[in-house]
Order: structure tokens, then C-alpha cells, then sequence
């Protein structure tokens, strides 16, 4: 296969995971992540420093601790450190705040993680970044590059199943209701026993979890890490990409992440030439910035819409009377009473 | 307690009627000097009653009389600037909404309270309290773990939809039925999370006449099987067919409390309706 082709297809298998867990914090409880990039830079970052080794002062970069542990661990290092950082930044944003003002507070958050890193070289090599992370089983697999990227093709699309498997038991789950009932309506998900603000924190978690894991995929494969890949905007690609999959759906967000991530952004890339060489960049964040207004208007349910989850006829309940009301409340208490 | 109030228990017939797990002459629940201020504005001022498990309470008066605001006190959604809310023994006052819910005390909404992108069903299964599934390692055990529960509780949902006429509707998204079906939703829901009582904001407004006609006769038949209903309501005729008892609210105060044939005659229940007649 083509080097530029699997190189592609990994970046797509990162984006999709990326969007599975946007579209469980946005997609499925409204949780307006506007800090998401933050959490795949985290996940990068973390698998870096668990697969780069200790810095000496003989190495070229700067970081402020490192080690070298074997594949899975530097991914379910940076799994971790994202969901540590989904706890933190969820208490510090979901409980005292409104749902815009959440979106704007973790906007500043990501803006400042961009600035911190960039900031201090001897944190995560300032604003450079981080450079040659090792690929793994890279040194024990004695295969050419190409047979190599399949191989690590292989790898992450083994994990995004395994991701792709939890996050469906929870969307087709009665938790998966209940955070799609917190995304139509708090008060309403308040007043039935809901604790809301606990609800959020967990997908913050979750989700934080997932996109540190894409993180980690993505710097092994590619091999270095910096702030300019990193910055706010990228956050609202991975927006994009569910909103026109259609949030809410797995598949959907699957075939937006490919429609988006992969066709959208990377199409642009192959514009021919023209005017300054800044234009292609502008011109790529414009159409995407068009494509999100498009299927607002438009198509707000996405090319997928989420499906609506209907049960089987069971005429168990269907035995009422002239008047239907009567005995409510002992229906209501049901076998527990 | 106001001046020439009704000790709650005496004038209700609803006393009488059995009521699990009560226990007979202590109030299910009792509001003590509850206050409410935003700003300079007391919204709720020194309101205090006790309401008898198994009783119909409505919660009347004017516009911007404060109805809304002691419910949602009582609820949880707004905190109290001082007093205290004792429900079934225990002082909700300043606790979020979840916490009366899970003591039991479930509010429904004045405007859409439905869960819009999920059937009716569903909403009502929301509801179902420590449903097997609802956490993260129930969820993520599978079907196998929790599809025997909730089967049980989606048969006790479709019998509760069926006594309230909405059977047909139970896969149908709650954002596509008309305002009176979205207002027997939300009672359906408030039932699945078995009440101890119901805090009924409006239950009626803007709704269908023959269709209020059915919420009314639905809660009713809650009433007669002995649960306890708070309920704020506009519609005056409603409120003397369903509610045992009522309290007048006016400007933040409460100023009367007793049956409504009662209270027809009082001069100052009719200077607030009526505006200083």
C-alpha cells in the first residue's frame, strides 16, 4: 500500500477516536468541551515522556521527567493523565458554572495550556516541542517502513475497536439515557435525581480519557509533539467533524471524523498554489468554518443522526380500564412497594 | 402559621386514606419560616405550613406572588435565604434538586420539563432510581447486567402510560407530542421515580382543555391512592375539585390557608385576586 495512503488512514483511525470522545462529552451530554485539543495534547505529551527515557543533559530537548516503558503502557499512561486532567479541570469548570460559561472557561483553559507549554522549554521543549518519540516494536520488527505502518495501522485499530466497544455499551446503556437526558434538559434531569454536575464530571473524565488515548496514538506515529499543532482552533475541527457525522451516533461521528479530518482538511491541502503561501491555511479553516454553518442550518442532525432507541412491543403493559388513571400511584410504586 | 389557618390533617378527608410507609399525624412535609430574597426583592417571605401525607395541597394567588418561587425552594432548584424545608424527617433545605428527588420529593415544570430527543419511554425510565446500567461499570458489564431490570421497569412504564392515555405515543420522541401529552409525561416520569410526593408547577397552563381535564382526573386518582401533592395552579375551579386544601399567596407572604369554599369569602384573598377591591 501506499506510504501516503496508510499515513492517512492512521490519521483518520486518531481522528475517529478523537471524535468518539467529543461526541461522548458533546454529542451525548452537551458538555461543551472547547478545551478538547488540550486533552489529545496531554495523552501525546504523556506517551512521549513514558517512551522517550530519562533527560540527560546530553539530550538535545528539554523535559521536566521522562522514562521508557513498553507498548501498551505509554498509552494507558496518557489514557490516565487525561482522565486526571478531566477530574481537575471538571471541578474546577462544571460545578459552579453554566453550560456557556463552562464553554468559555475551558476555552481560556486550553488558550493557557497552549501558552504554559509554549512558555517554559525546560516543562515539554517550549514552543519546538517534542521530537523523536520512539515508534513501538519498531526496533524489533525488522520490516520496511511501509510494512511498518501497516503494522501500526494495525495497532490503532485494534484500540480504537477496544474504545469503540466500551463507548458503545455505554451509549446503548441506561447511562448512555441518562447522559443524553442531561444533555436535553438539567433542570429536568435535576429534578428527577440526577446529579447532574457529578454526570458531567464523569464523561469529562471518560472523554478526557479518549482523547489523551488518540493523543498518544498520534505522537508515536508520527514522532514529535508541539503547541502549534495543538492551538484552540483545532478543537473546533474535531467540533465539525461531529456535528456533520451526526452527534450522538458512533458511526456517524466515525464517518464525520473520515469526511472531515481526513477528506475536508486534507483536500484543502491539495488546492494548487495561489497568492501568499498563508492562504491554503486560511482558506482550509474558512471552508471549515462553512461546513459547520452549512449543516447547522441545514442539517443539524449531521449525515447520521443519532438513532432513536425504541423498545420492543410488549403488551405487558398495555391492560387498562375505562378509567385509565385509577391505581396510578400503586402502579407507580411497583414491585418495590 | 397565619392567622386562622387550618391545622393541616384536620379539614382533609384525605387523612383518612392509606398512605405506605407513613406514619399518621406527622406531616410528610413541613416548611418552616422560608424565605426567599434575589437582590433587594423578597420573593418568599417567612412562609411557613406542614402538609399530611396523602394530601392535595394547591398553592395559589396573583402573578409574582411567590407561588413558583417556595415550590422551587422546596424543591431544591432555588436556596432558601433562611429557613428550613423538613421532608419526610429530613431538612432539604439548600440541597440540590437530586437530593429531594432521591428523598423522594419530585417537582414537573410550569414550561417543557421533557427530555425533547428521547421517546417518551425513555423519559420515563430516566426516572427509574438506581437503575442497574446507570453507572459506568453496570454500563459497561452489558446488556446481560441490566437488561432483565430494565425490562421490568419498561413493563411498569407502559402500564403507567397506559393509565394515562399515552400508550401509542411510548416511542415517539417527547418533543413531537403536543403540550398537554408532554405535561402527562412528565407526571408519568415524576411516578416512575416512585414519589413519596409531587411539587406540580402549573400542571395545566396552556394545555387543551379536555386535555387538562385528563391531567386533572390523573392526578386525582394519585390523590385518592394517597400521594401527596404540592401544587401550584392558576385555573381556581381545578384546584377546588383536586386540592383538600389551599394557601394564598400574595406579594411574597402567605396570607391564608384553609379549604377553598372557606377562603372565597375572605376580604384579603379577594383584594389580592381582585387588586384592592
Amino acid at each position: 500500500m501506499d506510504y501516503y495512503l496508510l499515513t492517512m488512514c492512521v490519521y483518520v483511525v486518531v481522528g475517529i477516536v478523537a471524535c468518539w470522545g467529543l461526541n461522548l462529552q458533546f454529542g451525548e451530554t452537551g458538555v461543551l468541551n472547547f478545551a478538547y485539543i488540550l486533552f489529545v495534547a496531554v495523552g501525546a505529551y504523556t506517551a512521549s515522556l513514558f517512551s522517550l527515557g530519562p533527560h540527560t543533559s546530553a539530550s538535545y530537548q528539554q523535559y521536566f521527567w521522562g522514562t521508557n516503558l513498553p507498548w501498551p503502557l505509554p498509552w494507558l499512561a496518557a489514557g490516565a493523565a487525561g482522565g486526571i486532567l478531566g477530574l481537575l479541570v471538571g471541578l474546577l469548570v462544571l460545578r459552579r458554572l453554566r453550560g456557556d460559561y463552562q464553554a468559555m472557561v475551558l476555552l481560556v483553559v486550553s488558550i493557557m495550556g497552549t501558552y504554559l507549554v509554549s512558555a517554559d522549554p525546560g516543562l515539554l521543549n517550549g514552543g519546538i516541542g517534542l521530537s523523536d518519540v520512539p515508534a513501538p516494536f519498531k526496533n524489533q520488527l525488522h520490516t520496511s517502513q511501509v510494512g511498518y505502518e501497516l503494522f501500526y495501522l494495525g495497532l490503532s485499530v485494534v484500540t480504537a475497536l477496544v474504545i469503540f466497544e466500551a463507548l458503545r455499551r455505554i451509549n446503548g446503556s441506561p447511562l448512555g439515557r441518562v447522559l443524553r437526558a442531561v444533555r436535553e434538559n438539567e433542570q429536568a434531569a435535576e429534578a428527577v435525581g440526577l446529579n447532574v454536575p457529578a454526570i458531567k464530571l464523569l464523561v469529562m473524565i471518560i472523554g478526557g480519557a479518549v482523547a489523551a488515548m488518540a493523543g498518544a496514538i498520534e505522537v508515536q506515529f508520527i514522532g514529535a509533539w508541539a503547541p502549534a499543532g495543538w492551538t484552540y482552533p483545532e478543537t473546533f475541527g474535531l467540533f465539525a467533524a461531529v456535528l456533520v457525522g451526526g452527534r450522538g451516533n458512533l458511526g456517524g461521528v466515525a464517518l464525520g471524523a473520515f469526511l472531515v479530518q481526513g477528506l475536508f482538511l486534507e483536500g484543502t491541502v491539495l488546492l494548487p498554489n495561489f497568492g501568499s503561501p498563508d492562504v491554503i491555511g486560511a482558506v482550509q479553516w474558512m471552508s471549515l468554518a462553512a461546513l459547520i454553518l452549512l449543516f447547522m442550518w441545514f442539517r443539524p442532525q449531521g449525515v447520521i443522526p443519532e438513532r432513536r432507541r425504541k423498545f420492543g412491543d410488549n403488551e405487558a403493559g398495555a391492560l387498562h380500564g375505562l378509567l385509565p388513571a385509577q391505581g396510578l400511584a400503586r402502579v407507580a410504586r411497583g414491585p418495590r412497594a | 402559621m397565619p392567622e386562622n389557618s387550618v391545622v393541616p390533617g384536620q379539614p382533609v378527608s384525605a387523612a383518612a386514606r392509606p398512605v405506605p410507609g407513613s406514619q399518621s399525624g406527622e406531616p410528610l412535609l413541613r416548611v418552616e419560616g422560608l424565605t426567599v430574597r434575589f437582590g433587594g426583592v423578597v420573593a418568599a417571605d417567612d412562609v411557613s405550613f406542614e402538609i399530611a401525607p396523602g394530601t392535595a395541597v394547591g398553592l395559589i394567588g396573583p402573578n409574582g406572588a411567590g407561588k413558583s418561587t417556595v415550590l422551587k425552594a422546596i424543591g431544591g432548584e432555588v436556596k432558601p435565604t433562611s429557613g428550613a424545608v423538613f421532608f419526610d424527617g429530613v431538612n432539604l433545605a439548600g440541597h440540590p434538586p437530586h437530593v429531594a428527588a432521591r428523598h423522594g420529593l419530585i417537582r414537573t415544570f410550569q414550561l417543557s420539563g421533557e427530555f425533547g430527543r428521547l421517546t417518551v419511554l425513555e423519559n420515563l425510565l430516566i426516572a427509574v432510581p438506581r437503575l442497574r446500567g446507570q453507572s459506568l461499570w453496570g454500563a459497561l458489564a452489558g446488556r446481560r447486567w441490566w437488561g432483565a431490570a430494565q425490562e421490568a421497569e419498561v413493563r411498569r412504564a407502559r402500564e403507567i402510560l397506559s393509565r394515562l392515555d399515552l400508550r401509542h405515543k411510548d416511542n415517539e420522541y417527547a418533543r413531537d407530542l403536543s403540550g398537554g401529552q408532554r405535561k402527562l409525561v412528565e407526571i408519568g416520569r415524576a411516578l416512575m421515580a416512585r414519589p413519596k410526593a409531587l411539587l406540580l408547577d402549573e400542571p395545566m397552563a396552556g394545555v387543551h382543555r379536555s386535555l387538562a381535564r385528563h391531567i386533572e382526573d390523573a392526578l386525582k386518582a394519585l390523590r385518592d391512592d394517597g400521594l401527596t401533592l404540592l401544587l401550584v395552579e392558576h385555573e381556581l375551579a381545578s384546584v377546588e375539585r383536586l386540592c383538600d386544601r389551599v394557601i394564598v399567596m400574595a406579594q411574597g407572604r402567605q396570607i391564608a390557608d384553609g379549604e377553598m369554599r372557606q377562603l372565597r369569602s375572605r376580604e384579603e384573598v379577594l383584594s389580592a385576586y381582585l387588586g384592592g377591591r
